[in-house]
């Protein structure tokens, strides 16, 4: 009991760290892979094929080299960033180019006229995105999008790498400071099965639904 | 010129530990995830039961959480027994990528129609002969894209064995960028090798698919469908 005790001043403080972390990286994900999509769409080659170029080298980049690069990279040119917003920049740049294919693959499912009519009565194509295209995907992207922030969970573990004070951090300090790793390596394990079943759960009921729906 | 050839040098060689590590990872995956896979759909509860379990768990486990773990915990009895950090992450690697290669067997496996499994029994099979002779022969094609968007992502997920001591790429340029304080060099050097390493298996994945598809004659009837197995595909290469 006292060495559940020990460890809550290591693991909570690392619990927040490791949520502030992963709905970051989330945030910044689903943003810039709006973005992404949206230019790797576009007419205009001059945005589409720098896009697709950056897109295929994230995809096959680790999150850890691109974190890496984030943080040792940046400061190097004099932009300083502290562990916790690399973190942040970096595992979300790298799941922002899987975003990306998830709206891209989100757009498929509207049907080609929609954007023809909406074209035809005068909107601007990033209209057409903006009002007609994107609001139809929501429910389509939901899904992926959640199994992303699990993901993101489990990856924001390699912020400990760059000394971001996360879960895996915590419990790494509370390992070396007592010397007891069974218990920190349980608990951590433990809170991420807890955290991690429910939600992929929920979203695998989505998922049903979604398809439900396109099937009809 | 000369400096970048000692760079490349040097990195070559953490280079093939990660091919090391993920071939090794990739092949002992396959054989613990067909296992799981048909554990999940058998019809004894028990094994149905385990099979479920361990990919809930081992799904849910950060790959570097259970890496340090291990290491921290347990790495003064492997060593002992002459298990290496190389040996101790093939190990960490295999235990959560059959996790998610397991379920996406099992996808394989159950996209195989009931009428197949009906028919077998009609003849008189039983449940080990239908699964080898009636539902692996179709099972395997369409295993093989999502095995190579496994292997990608066990290359990249390989990179994390760095933090416990294992001298793949990643390892090797930090410690490159410890002596040349050039951080952006060797990591935009490091992306590039990853990319040679994936860009052939992506593409070799996507070309397959779409052999084994028609070959099937499966054609996506709508676009949501379309849309839908891009979705899947493309989340296969993440996975842990």
């Amino acid at each position: 009991m006292n060495t559940i005790g020990d460890m809550v001043p290591y693991i909570l403080p690392g619990a927040l760290v490791t949520i502030e972390i992963s709905v970051g990286a989330w945030v910044v994900s689903a943003v810039l892979g709006l973005v992404l999509a949206l230019a790797r769409d576009s007419r205009t080659p001059l945005l589409s094929l720098p896009t697709v170029g950056s897109i295929e080298v994230i995809r096959a980049v680790p999150q850890l080299v691109v974190l890496y690069i984030v943080f040792f990279g940046l400061s190097t040119i004099g932009i300083n960033v502290d562990s916790l917003t690399a973190a942040i920049v970096g595992l979300g740049v790298s799941d922002a180019v899987f975003s990306a294919e998830y709206y891209r693959a989100g757009f498929l499912t509207v049907a080609h006229t929609q954007r023809d009519a909406g074209l035809s009565i005068g909107l601007s194509p990033l209209q057409v995105s903006r009002f007609v295209i994107i609001p139809q995907t929501i429910p389509f992207i939901v899904p992926p999008l959640l199994n992303s922030f699990i993901g993101l969970m489990k990856s924001a573990t390699l912020a400990a790498a760059v000394g971001a004070p996360e879960l895996l951090y915590g419990a790494r300090n509370y390992m070396e400071t007592s010397g007891q790793v069974a218990p920190a390596a349980v608990v951590i394990m433990g809170l991420y099965i807890l955290a991690t079943v429910p939600l992929t759960r929920v979203v695998k009921v989505l998922e049903q639904r979604v398809r439900a729906r396109t099937r009809a | 010129m000369s400096e970048l050839a000692g760079w490349l040098a040097i990195l070559a060689a953490g280079l093939v530990v990660t091919i090391e590590l993920a071939a090794a990872t990739l092949v002992l995956s396959v054989i613990l995830s067909s296992l799981i896979a048909l554990m999940s759909i058998s019809p004894w509860t028990p094994l149905r039961f385990i099979a479920h379990i361990y990919v809930d768990v081992f799904r849910s486990i950060p790959i570097l959480a259970l890496a340090i773990s291990v290491y921290y915990g347990l790495g003064a009895q492997l060593t002992s027994l002459g298990i290496t950090p190389f040996g101790t992450a093939v190990g960490v690697l295999t235990v959560i990528e059959s996790a998610y290669l397991a379920e996406l067997y099992r996808g394989s496996l159950e996209s195989i129609r009931r009428s197949q499994w009906d028919a077998a029994s009609s003849v008189g099979l039983g449940w080990l002969s239908t699964v080898r002779h009636v539902i692996l022969p179709q099972a395997l094609p369409p295993a093989i894209p999502v095995t190579l968007n496994m292997a990608i992502a066990t290359i990249k997920d390989s990179s994390l064995v760095s933090l416990i001591a294992v001298s793949e790429i990643t390892l090797v340029a930090n410690q490159l960028i410890a002596e040349t304080f050039k951080p952006i060099q060797v990591y935009g050097l490091v992306a590039l090798l990853y990319l040679v390493l994936v860009l052939p298996l992506s593409q070799a994945s996507r070309l397959i698919e779409i052999a084994v598809a028609r070959k099937l004659g499966i054609r996506p009837r709508t676009d949501e469908e379309r849309a839908m197995r891009r979705v899947s595909a493309v989340a296969d290469m993440k996975a842990g």
